[in-house]
């Protein structure tokens, strides 16, 4: 593994941004490249108990297998399952998928030619169709790997198997033995629920940012794993004596993005950062991708007048925002006294400011709305809440009327959103303007994409008794503590706190009092 | 700017237009990523925008987590997966959160006759 490891590609990790924590935690500046490692090491680690626990109960299986390739292509995958990420991680992968209307090829495409299997095929558009599609980092770092290191894959077969571990595409039914274990593998590199990209992100998230959450026994869980037969297929399980870490890990997952993820401070800075690939993809995107295989790789993209772009970075993204096409959002990234302040800031105060003032279903209301004109503000060059976007929205107000296009049903949808939207801004003005405050304001909702459990994923855990040498699904044994079904669905507003500081009980109350009327 | 267009804005638009014109209250996910792609193409094509469909399973069960109290998931068949609108909700629901508050560009992509083909709804004009 040293010639991957040492080769530019996987190099080019080093300057990948793991987490956007570090405004709050300063020491959280931990990369892909460490996280790639750490998932290599985990992956070996589980790679070596589940072989032992097959060797056991199913020793036909490792008869029949090669487990030698297995193992190699199965740690292959845990190393470089990254090594496509976009940069700033998640706040830059969505671009990959954008395709210029000049360009043909999706990532999707670009992976089925990579991987160049019949079967895998199939397979892919089944998922997509499905609703089940990988994420666009996912299938970029299987094309990634799989163009780069060539040499390491001896069969178009390993190279399914590897893109399947890295995008968490299983071999669908009917499924032989050899399949089934394959499949076992799959998801201990990328499940829904626990796997080893999980185990490392969660403890190595937790011990940079020095956030204190539950101690996470990894070589406990990993030595418990196991392989069963249930309705006549062979899957993963974790025997008994795992219990207690499992919940660990879920508790760990959801108190990670609870405390840290829908903090403030750190949406701020997401908001920032996914406004300034904004505007470099915007910049370079022409007949050419900034977002793309050949910006990742070393050979590179040459964008002629607008210089040349290899090995894409974070670097990249903060080189342009300083020097080439920034602006005065994306320069609040480096001055950070400049940034908006958010008015509470956890949902627990937002809850306290409005307890006692709103019933549920009014505080649902207000959510609701304001979860709505973040939307609509979304997809704006700059989304900020100012005088601009009143008038954007008087504006928008007039071409309806005058749009033959617009059906008389959508055009009252239109006009009766645009002018609560222009409502709800105004009285925001209106409340600035009496407190001194600058109106220019952001909304961002704590509901953002971020990747969780479902409570069903959780349920479905397999654990296994060997006493009675039987396997149940953990929610029929014990109520683990889980990530909430509740939606949650609240908000920041942030403003610029230049002299004064906003007074947040009387922005509640205006609030309320335009609810009530 | 590269516009994203999210799972639930996609579902939701779709519904709208086969409830209305089909009387339908559930569509594929297939015909889901149809639609999407065409309103993409439309963006891109008249609007001279990139744009991103942003359906990928992380998307798809952050629409589960966060707007199950529109839409029912269910992928328990071998037809494929679906997406229906929950029986205490009509159109005006999904007009009044899903349509109100879009610009008339994406409106127009939403409603484009070729996009609204791949949902099977055929309108005149």
């Amino acid at each position: 593994m040293a010639d991957i490891v040492d080769s530019s590609c996987f190099q080019r990790l080093r300057n990948i941004r793991q987490t956007s924590y570090a405004p709050l935690y300063s020491a959280s500046i931990h990369n892909r490249f460490i996280h790639s490692l750490g998932v290599y090491y985990l992956g070996k680690i589980a790679f070596k108990a589940f072989c032992n626990s097959a060797m056991e109960k199913f020793p036909e299986i490792i008869e029949s297998s090669k487990w030698e390739r297995d193992e190699k292509i199965f740690c292959l995958a845990c190393l470089l399952h990254d090594v496509g990420h976009a940069p700033f991680s998640h706040c830059g992968e969505n671009f990959y998928s954008s395709v210029s209307y000049k360009e043909s090829k999706t990532i999707n495409n670009l992976l089925i030619d990579a991987v160049g299997d019949n079967r895998f095929t199939d397979d892919v558009d089944f998922y997509r169709k499905g609703g089940k599609e990988a994420a666009p980092h996912e299938i970029m770092s299987a094309v990634v790997a799989i163009k780069n290191f060539n040499e390491h894959f001896n069969t178009p077969e390993e190279k399914d198997f590897f893109a399947r571990c890295i995008c968490g595409y299983k071999y669908r039914e009917p499924i032989a033995d050899e399949k089934a274990v394959k499949n076992c593998l799959v998801n201990l590199l990328n499940s829904s629920v626990i796997d080893v990209d999980k185990l490392d992100y969660i403890i190595r998230d937790s011990y940079m940012t020095g956030f204190q959450s539950v101690s996470i026994d990894y070589y406990r869980l990993l030595n418990s794993l196991t392989i069963i037969e249930k309705n006549g297929e062979k899957t993963l399980a974790y025997h008994k004596s795992a219990l207690s870490v499992i919940e660990n890990v879920v508790y760990a997952h959801d108190s990670e993005r609870k405390w840290i993820q829908n903090h403030p401070v750190i949406l701020y800075e997401n908001f920032l950062i996914q406004h300034a690939i904004r505007k470099v993809d915007k910049y370079f995107n022409d007949d050419k991708k900034l977002f793309s295989y050949e910006t990742l790789t070393n050979e590179g993209t040459d964008f002629n007048k607008k210089g040349k772009i290899r090995l894409l970075s974070d670097e990249d993204i903060i080189y342009n925002i300083k020097n080439v096409c920034g602006d005065e959002l994306t320069d609040e990234f480096f001055f950070r006294g400049a940034r908006r302040h958010p008015i509470w800031k956890s949902e627990a105060e937002y809850r306290a400011l409005f307890d006692g003032k709103l019933n549920e279903d009014y505080l649902n209301s207000l959510d609701s709305m304001f979860e709505k004109i973040e939307r609509y503000l979304l997809n704006l060059e700059k989304p900020i809440i100012n005088d601009e976007v009143i008038k954007r929205c008087h504006d928008e107000l007039k071409k309806i009327n005058e749009n033959t296009l617009i059906s008389e049903k959508n055009k009252t949808n239109l006009k009766e959103g645009l002018s609560n939207t222009i409502n709800w801004l105004s009285l925001l003005k209106n409340f600035c303007n009496e407190h001194n405050i600058p109106f220019d304001l952001v909304i961002i909702t704590a509901k953002q994409f971020q990747s969780g459990f479902l409570k069903k994923d959780i349920d479905n855990i397999l654990i296994y008794f060997p006493e009675y040498n039987e396997s149940k699904n953990i929610k029929k044994i014990m109520n683990i503590l889980s990530a909430s079904k509740t939606r949650e669905r609240y908000f920041y507003l942030y403003y610029k706190r230049d002299e004064n500081i906003i007074d947040a009980e009387a922005l509640s109350k205006c609030i309320c009092r335009k609810l009530f009327l | 700017m590269c516009k994203f267009i999210s799972v639930e804005d996609i579902v939701a638009n779709a519904l709208i237009e086969i409830y209305e014109n089909n009387g339908g209250r559930k569509v594929s996910f297939e015909q889901l990523r149809n639609y999407g792609e065409g309103v993409i193409r439309y963006i891109k094509n008249e609007k001279r925008e990139d744009a991103v469909l942003l359906v990928s399973r992380y998307h798809m069960r952050e629409l589960v987590r966060s707007y199950s109290e529109f839409f029912n998931l269910d992928d328990t068949g071998d037809s494929g997966t679906y997406l229906e609108l929950r029986s205490d909700k009509t159109a005006e629901d999904l007009r009044t959160n899903f349509r109100a508050y879009i610009s008339i560009d994406m409106l127009l992509a939403f409603t484009n006759k070729n996009n609204l083909h791949e949902l099977g709804v055929f309108v005149k004009g």
